[in-house]
């Protein structure tokens, strides 16, 4: 056995490799972030000289050089110094307060003059890398609890920090992330469930106490009202429901074909705040209609199901547990995001890969889809 | 190359075949479960619920700004317009958001000279509505619309819109028939009838205006606006929208000269008397029913009504009997009295009970019953029906009443008009009291007269009008008019015609008989020379007041005891006596004697009637302009 090489990632370009690139998936991503253009150019309607479109424009493209470098940097190389970039992610984590920038009560973001920074967004993947070095350095096989709690404990420092921004949907989605790479790992379902089992029973001493002795909760009590007002929408139609109840408008009214680009009444008139953003697949369902919909979910559908047969045909268990978090963080992004827009999902903060306008979460699941492609790429590999 | 990791790759490490096969099924099944659930509320939304939300998104953004339509007008016979609608404009403010609203109200409430306050509340009023324009100021002056649009750009929001708003170029005459307009109530607005009215909407509350509310109402138009989230108008055109529709125009049978000399000289009746506070006039085509004028004093102003009255002002014009609303023309309930006579006439000679050759003795009591006195202390002597008309002999009309029987008399009034609505084109009528035996004992029942029996005494009162009897001034109109027609009494209408918006009539309303009174030609003459001889006979109670006068009017004249005050004064008659053409009714609530204060009421009435139908053919000598001569 060779001793691991020491230094930076190193970025290799095979040619032939390119053939093997799974094209399926790079096609589905091209595909959703060429067509983010119209649609943010349509929920901001071309303001300030279509000033959103461009910005979009320009991060599509860096997100494709994203993309390249999560393809040619090699995954191993990333998990071997994942410790040190857990560490760094957390200190940038704890310094938002600090240095960070607030917004709409907020502090999630870090100036950096040409965009805002996003520690959160970047410590999604940071998390899974991290979960898979942490289980991929271990035995295979799982014979208690306590062979998986590591993963949950490593992942409450900056779940906790992210909590504190405020970030529900950022820290659920960072839990269920590390939940599917344990899963990923081979780990018994039972012991995931017996675990979820704890938590829950652990959520409910926490709110029992709130509720019968008064004791403070650790999250702020608006997110309650936001769950519940995601489910119920109609029932607070100007106040915490307007939002969705806006969106299942927006949506319904779409019908069977849509009123067409750039014609949607409830985008083009403002009815739904955040539309450019976190409420972007209302435009899709206003101005696409159900078939163009159901198109654009068929694209997630596809970019999924590639990357669990790319996690499942991986080399090696570091590939595949990192191809299983990226998968997870897809899935979790697409179902909570799409499920709020259309009131059945909580309104948490969670944009829509690809689609939703906003660089931090463009240019990291682009360099994930990066990572899958360069497992793939892998997998092919070896092969011959 | 081999790749540095290669040996890294611990097949140990790799998960076994089954473990793969377990993950792939519960992700796959993970997946597809969530996307099922995704794309099934799509399904859901868009097709199953579709068109509720494109109906939900169609009522967020498309909001439909009404131009009012015109109401018709009432015009009279001639084309003199009674009711019209005048061209306004109404301060409309537009709520934008509450920082422009603190601004530009304080500035609004000082150009209008209007609490802030009151502009406040109106705004509150449409909270939740503001996608509608408030209504803030209506009629404003030429000044303020000037102010406001020279403070345009320091008043977001605020637009001036013109308004249609009701208007009576004649002031207060007729307004008791007229009747008013008003924003509809919210009682009303929970009526049926008035489904299609919102809030705001304007209807016809009393009079022609609330009878011919369905006619006189337009169709307002509207254009649609499409505005964003907040309610504000995004500017974008949607399209030209629909035009107003005008009311149809009511033409009425009313000559406005006649109708404003009617209302003089019921006016200068009052003046003149000191117990006299209200007075009331109809005056019917005798042919035709329709209504030739149609008066009670006094009435109100309909404009004062509708461009704002306080409440406290409303009061005191009120309380100090200086405007009143109900129209006694056809509301106001008094004994007819002697009036009453003609009908007992017409009942005496057509039943039988006397003819024109009888002559009965009156020595100013009637035998039978002495308490009950003729008018006249040492009697009338020898009269017949005739003379007894004239002179009005309550003796000869106790024997009547006697002879006939109150029953007998309420069949011949029945038909005459009496007891009953006439069916003139006006809400609110009262039925009067036609007493019968029936009647009397229901009343008894219900505790309103103190024996179930018709004593005597009462069919002999009833036949020359007093005890019982209560009937409108119109009833009393038909019951002349169906005399002076030979007997075919025409249903009162004051509406001749519908016209549309530009005077082209559409429906003409043809005159309707309301019942025929089927008695001998020589009744209804023998009546008639009675009416005349009581104007042209010396011993006649009105020979005073008409004896000079170009053409012959027959009348009845009734001074009614009033059991709570001063005698009612009555007239009725018709004229010219030869070819009828007007039938009149004239009472003076409390004016004392009928030939006294109603009589010249009456006297005027036809007078005006026959200069305007027949004006003097005098040469008049206009004198030359003179700056035109200097041309």
């Amino acid at each position: 056995m060779q001793a691991k090489p020491v230094g930076l990632p190193s970025i290799r370009i095979d040619k032939k490799a390119i053939q093997r690139i799974d094209f399926w998936l790079l096609g589905a991503v091209i595909v959703l972030e060429i067509l983010s253009l119209p649609l943010i150019d349509s929920a901001t309607h071309g303001v300030d000289g279509h000033y959103y479109l461009k910005r979009q424009a320009v991060m599509v493209v860096v997100s494709f050089v994203a993309l390249l470098i999560g393809m040619f940097v090699d995954y191993r190389d990333l998990i071997r110094l994942s410790p040190w970039i857990f560490a760094g992610s957390i200190l940038l984590l704890a310094l938002l307060p600090f240095i960070g920038k607030t917004v709409g009560g907020a502090t999630r973001w870090i100036s950096l003059k040409v965009f805002d920074l996003q520690p959160s967004e970047l410590h999604k993947v940071v998390t899974i890398v991290f979960t898979a070095w942490l289980l991929s350095s271990k035995d295979r096989y799982y014979d208690s609890i306590w062979d998986i709690i590591p993963a949950y404990a490593w992942t409450l420092i900056p779940v906790g920090l992210i909590l504190k921004q405020p970030d529900l949907g950022t820290a659920i989605s960072i839990i269920v992330i590390v939940t599917e790479v344990v899963y990923f790992s081979g780990a018994p379902g039972k012991l995931i469930l017996t675990l979820a089992g704890i938590g829950l029973l652990a959520l409910l001493i926490v709110f029992g106490l709130y509720w019968y002795a008064g004791m403070p909760l650790p999250i702020e009590e608006h997110w309650i009202d936001r769950i519940v007002s995601a489910f119920n929408p109609e029932k607070d139609p100007l106040g915490l429901g307007y939002q969705v109840l806006q969106s299942k408008i927006a949506i319904g009214s779409g019908g069977l074909w849509g009123k067409g680009l750039g014609q949607g009444t409830q985008n083009r008139l403002d009815f739904i705040p955040e539309q450019h953003t976190d409420f972007i697949f209302s435009v899709v369902g206003e101005e696409l209609g159900f078939i163009g919909t159901i198109g654009v979910i068929a694209l997630y559908a596809l970019i999924l199901y590639r990357c669990l047969c790319i996690a499942l045909d991986s080399p090696d268990s570091e590939g595949m547990l990192i191809t299983g978090g990226i998968l997870t963080m897809f899935l979790f992004q697409v179902v909570v995001n799409a499920g709020m827009t259309m009131g059945i999902m909580p309104v948490t903060g969670i944009p829509l890969p690809f689609l939703s306008y906003g660089a931090n979460a463009l240019i990291v699941n682009s360099f994930c889809v990066g990572l899958v492609l360069n497992v793939s790429w892998k997998r092919h590999k070896i092969l011959f | 190359m081999k790749s540095k990791y290669r040996e890294v790759t611990d097949p140990s490490k790799r998960l076994s075949q089954k473990d793969t096969k377990r993950i792939r099924n519960v992700v796959l099944s993970i997946i597809v479960l969530s996307f099922s659930v995704l794309c099934l509320q799509l399904f859901n939304l868009q097709i199953v619920s579709g068109e509720k939300y494109r109906a939900m998104s169609e009522n967020n953004y498309l909001r439909i700004t009404p131009i009012p339509a015109p109401r018709g007008d009432i015009i009279d016979c001639k084309g003199n317009i009674l009711a019209t609608s005048r061209p306004t404009f109404t301060v409309f403010y537009w709520y934008l958001d509450e920082a422009k609203a603190e601004e530009t109200l304080p500035r609004l409430s000082e150009i209008l000279d209007m609490e802030l306050e009151q502009i406040e509340k109106k705004v509150q009023q449409y909270a939740g509505r503001y996608y509608q324009p408030i209504p803030i100021a209506k009629d404003i002056s030429p000044e303020i619309y000037i102010r406001i649009a020279e403070d345009a750009p320091n008043l977001p929001g605020v637009f001036i819109e013109p308004q249609p708003i009701r208007y009576y170029p004649q002031g207060s005459l007729m307004s008791t028939t007229l009747g008013y307009v008003g924003e509809i109530s919210q009682s009303q607005l929970a009526d049926a009838q008035w489904a299609d009215y919102k809030i705001g909407d304007i209807l016809g509350q009393e009079g022609l205006e609330a009878y011919y509310e369905k006619v006189l109402r337009g169709k307002d138009g509207g254009y649609q606006v499409e505005v964003d989230y907040r309610g504000r108008p995004t500017g974008s055109d949607l399209g030209p929208g629909t035009e107003p529709q005008p009311g149809k125009t009511v033409q009425l049978e009313i000559d406005c000269d006649l109708q404003r000399a009617v209302e003089n000289a019921l006016l200068e009746a009052l003046e003149k008397s000191e117990t006299a506070k209200s007075a009331a006039a109809v005056v019917l085509d005798v042919k035709t029913g329709g209504v030739k004028a149609i008066g009670s004093v006094p009435g109100f102003d309909g404009n004062m009504l509708i461009s704002g009255i306080s409440a406290q002002e409303l009061d005191e014009k009120i309380s100090s009997d200086e405007w009143r609303f109900a129209n006694l023309a056809i509301t106001g309930l008094y004994t007819p009295g002697s009036a009453f006579k003609v009908v007992t006439a017409v009942a005496a000679l057509a039943e039988g009970k006397t003819t024109e050759s009888e002559m009965f003795f009156d020595p100013g009591y009637h035998p039978m019953v002495p308490s009950l006195v003729c008018h006249r202390r040492g009697g009338h002597g020898y009269v017949n029906i005739v003379d007894a008309l004239a002179v009005s002999c309550n003796t000869y009309f106790y024997e009547m009443g006697r002879r006939l029987g109150v029953d007998a008399i309420a069949k011949y009034g029945r038909v005459m008009g009496l007891g009953a609505k006439t069916g003139i084109d006006l809400f609110g009528e009262n039925y009067g009291t036609l007493p019968t035996t029936e009647w009397k004992e229901k009343a008894y029942a219900e505790g309103r007269v103190a024996q179930p029996q018709f004593l005597l005494s009462e069919h002999m009162m009833a036949g020359m009008g007093q005890v019982f009897h209560l009937y409108t001034p119109i009833q009393m109109a038909s019951v002349v008019q169906c005399i002076a027609n030979d007997g075919v009494r025409m249903k009162p209408r004051l509406a001749a015609k519908i016209l549309d918006s530009d005077y082209n009539v559409i429906e003409e309303i043809e005159p309707e008989i309301s019942a025929v009174l089927d008695v001998g030609p020589d009744v209804l003459d023998t009546v008639r020379e009675g009416m005349l001889k009581v104007t042209s006979d010396p011993r006649g109670t009105a020979y005073w007041v008409f004896y000079n006068v170009p053409f012959e009017v027959a009348g009845k004249t009734g001074t009614a005891q009033n059991p709570l005050g001063e005698d009612h004064a009555w007239f009725i008659g018709f004229a010219p006596f030869d070819e009828p053409e007007i039938a009149l009714a004239v009472v003076v609530d409390q004016g004392g004697s009928g030939s006294t204060v109603a009589g010249p009421v009456a006297r005027e009435i036809f007078e005006s009637y026959m200069m305007l139908k027949y004006p003097p053919q005098v040469e008049v000598e206009v004198e030359p302009d003179q700056t035109r001569e200097e041309h």
